[in-house]
């Protein structure tokens, strides 16, 4: 990750921010980020103290620290995170600096991939827990004060008697308004409604084209060195091992046999319904080998409507029409219904 | 108490992706090793592909992949390999979510032999780099270097006179049966062997060429024991190579070679075997057996012992299928009287057999043989000294 290429080229001079970069990376900085994470702290702390005090409030002094200081811990957090992640790298590339093939420009590549994610990740984590802490803070310590307080016939006496605040009379400023029209509420809620949405949309689109830009801009081809490199089809199941069959599928399986999907099917169906009624009168069982000829021979079935569709169906590679059913029925419903 | 929690939130991460890492880094990762093509020659170059599948949304950024193989095959890139009694080769790779990449390394097969991978071992790192794992899989690739053929035209004398042998004893009996062809009536052509119906058609008496009654074979013995006070591969490996090569030429002239060798399967540790064969996939299974043969083990049989117990003892069954249609080749540069007393034995049965003996030069023949023994058609076979 040290920037060599000054080295390569011998007579050109380092300039004095890659020098710094170069020496932040490939040396252990636990010292810089310890002081520094201690001097933001460290402003931190004197801007809640100065809160503290009764004569700082109106001050935005103490603010400012806190925020400088909270920001400054911060970005220091996610400066040693990177530095961790920089210097490993550097350190790994050193130790196999003599290495045949070592792929500099694809690790450079995917810790750039790494470190956005994670950074971001980090970023937002560290945010939320910050602000989430005191709230936390503060719903623990009034859970325990009422547990431990409001039992106590002592906590009376400590209470100080409060004054309550004197509001300013601003009923001088106030005029008696007219009555507002009903429509007025509905308006403003669809404005609002529809700004926000323009709003939203825009974040999306913006987001949606920086996040393509972003992965377009990892991904594409780089050729760097003379591995080839492909990108799998992100898949749920790992690609070693067999696809098994889904429950969804098997019960959609399940419907299609017990009820047929197509019209080869529902030909099929007909004929069996037909073989089993007429094997049942004639006190047969039909043979598992038996061809359909034989079949309805034993049956004393002689359609040939439905012998014909049925080899169609059973045999051939067309696949059977609404025709063709049709046909059965009415096969059927003549051989019921002669007349 | 909003610096706690940052710094609380930081520690949570950093361990949080150790954990990620420990529990992650192995899903769908695979890696293997296979090789380009299944032989190669002694001395060509030949290819390895190295692939890694990182099947999984967690990016890898940097992954070891190491492994050995036989001593024998040299990467021309040697920058990642260390040869000891193996050939170690580490590589380094870096997968992105998803990806697969492959990488051909190119090497040269030094020996003969039958090289195989069977092991695989990763070892990847975690985000901050500061932990490491490690994973090892199984890989199953093998190839078979053949070894090199030498000049025939160096071979020539012994060949000549190995199939001048053969078709003189091959003329001796005549199978009545077979007909090979139909030449000119001779002097002292019996009348039995003429043929009326090409006389008739061409109005000059024509005889029958009868084919011969038995098919002659050659058994080559193979000998890879030393009796040197060191052992010299270099004299070994010359003898499979004119072992190879016999058999190339032989083969050719569609004469039916055996292999016999006491040397052992470098797998099974089985003493090696081929029957008698001149198919077409005969040389290739004559070459496969030379490349897998292993002649480091200690107890390897001699071969006096194996020529005794396999083609001269009665219980044998080499000896009833071999004994009299067979020539012998025995390629040893061992000089071992056990083994000369067994081979003038040997060549009483079959005479006309061959010796070739490879040498050093300058290194004198010492063999303790009768003066009227077949023996007398030894090709002493020089091989210069290794620099």
């Amino acid at each position: 990750m040290k920037d060599n290429s000054a080295s390569k080229t011998g007579s050109r001079r380092i300039s004095w921010p890659r020098r710094l970069k170069n020496h932040w990376v490939s040396h252990n900085q636990n010292t810089l980020h310890l002081s520094l994470g201690a001097f933001f702290a460290g402003l931190f702390a004197v801007g809640a103290l100065l809160r503290s005090k009764s004569g700082m409030e109106a001050s935005l002094l103490p603010g400012r620290l806190k925020t400088m200081g909270f920001g400054g811990l911060l970005l220091v957090l996610l400066l040693v995170f990177l530095h961790m992640n920089l210097h490993g790298t550097d350190r790994f590339l050193h130790h196999f600096r003599d290495t045949g093939n070592l792929p500099t420009g694809q690790m450079r590549q995917v810790s750039f991939f790494c470190m956005i994610l994670f950074l971001t990740a980090a970023l937002l984590c560290m945010a939320g827990a910050a602000a989430a802490l005191p709230a936390l803070w503060t719903a623990f310590t009034s859970l325990f004060s009422e547990r431990s307080d409001i039992a106590s016939p002592e906590a009376d006496a400590l209470l100080f008697p409060e004054s309550p605040a004197d509001t300013p009379d601003l009923s001088a400023l106030t005029e008696k308004a007219g009555s507002t029209p009903s429509w007025l509420p509905v308006l403003e809620f669809l404005m609002t409604l529809a700004a926000l949405l323009i709003i939203a949309a825009l974040v999306c689109l913006l987001l949606y084209n920086l996040a393509h830009r972003l992965y377009s801009f990892l991904l594409r081809r780089r050729e760097w060195d003379d591995d080839e490199k492909v990108f799998l089809k992100p898949t749920l199941i790992p690609l070693a091992s067999p696809k098994e069959p889904s429950a969804s599928k098997t019960s959609k399986r399940k419907l299609s046999f017990s009820r047929p999907s197509s019209f080869r099917d529902e030909i099929r169906r007909e004929y069996r319904r037909t073989i089993r009624t007429g094997m049942k009168k004639q006190k047969n069982h039909p043979a598992p080998w038996a061809a359909p000829a034989e079949l309805e021979a034993s049956a004393g079935c002689s359609d040939h409507v439905l012998h014909r569709i049925y080899e169609k169906a059973r045999y051939a590679p067309d696949p059977c029409t609404r025709e063709d059913l049709d046909a059965v029925r009415r096969s059927k419903a003549s051989r019921h219904d002669p007349t | 108490m909003s610096c706690l929690g940052l710094l609380l939130a930081a520690a949570l991460l950093w361990i949080l992706q150790g954990i990620l890492y420990k529990h992650f880094w192995k899903k769908g990762l695979s890696a293997s090793v296979s090789f380009c093509q299944t032989d190669a020659v002694e001395g060509e170059c030949a290819a390895l592909t190295e692939t890694v599948t990182n099947a999984k949304y967690l990016p890898l950024t940097a992954l070891h992949v190491k492994f050995q193989m036989g001593r024998d095959l040299v990467f021309l890139n040697r920058e990642n390999s260390s040869v000891t009694d193996y050939n170690y080769r580490s590589d380094i790779f870096s997968c992105m979510p998803w990806q697969q990449i492959r990488r051909r390394l190119e090497f040269q097969c030094k020996k003969r032999g039958f090289y195989t991978i069977r092991q695989i071992d990763l070892s990847g790192y975690d985000l901050l780099w500061s932990s490491r794992f490690y994973l090892s899989l199984p890989a199953d690739t093998s190839m078979y270097v053949y070894p090199a053929f030498i000049d025939p035209v160096q071979l020539s004398i012994p060949l000549r006179q190995l199939t001048g042998t053969l078709a003189a004893r091959q003329a001796l009996l005549q199978d009545p049966f077979e007909l090979r062809s139909i030449r000119d009536y001779t002097q002292g052509d019996s009348l039995r062997d003429i043929n009326w119906k090409a006389t008739a058609r061409t109005g000059d008496l024509r005889v029958n060429v009868h084919a011969p009654a038995a098919s002659w074979q050659v058994m080559l013995l193979l000998d890879g024991s030393s009796a040197r006070l060191l052992d010299d591969s270099k004299l070994r490996e010359e003898s499979i190579r004119l072992c190879a090569t016999l058999a190339d030429q032989l083969l050719s002239r569609h004469i039916p070679v055996a292999l016999c060798t006491n040397g052992r399967d470098c797998e099974t540790r089985q003493e090696l075997f081929l029957p008698a064969g001149a198919n077409n996939h005969h040389l290739s299974a004559v070459l496969k057996l030379l490349a897998r043969a292993d002649f480091s083990d200690p107890k390897l049989r001699s071969m006096d012992a194996l020529i005794e117990s396999r083609f001269l003892s009665g219980a044998a069954t080499e000896a009833s299928d071999y004994s009299d249609t067979t020539l012998y080749v025995l390629i040893s540069p061992c000089q071992r009287k056990l083994l000369s007393a067994a081979w003038q034995r040997l060549c009483a049965i079959s005479p006309g057999s061959q010796w070739i003996l490879p040498l050093h030069p300058g290194e004198p023949v010492c063999l303790h043989t009768d003066d009227d023994c077949p023996l007398q058609q030894l090709y002493p076979w020089e091989v210069p000294y290794e620099r």
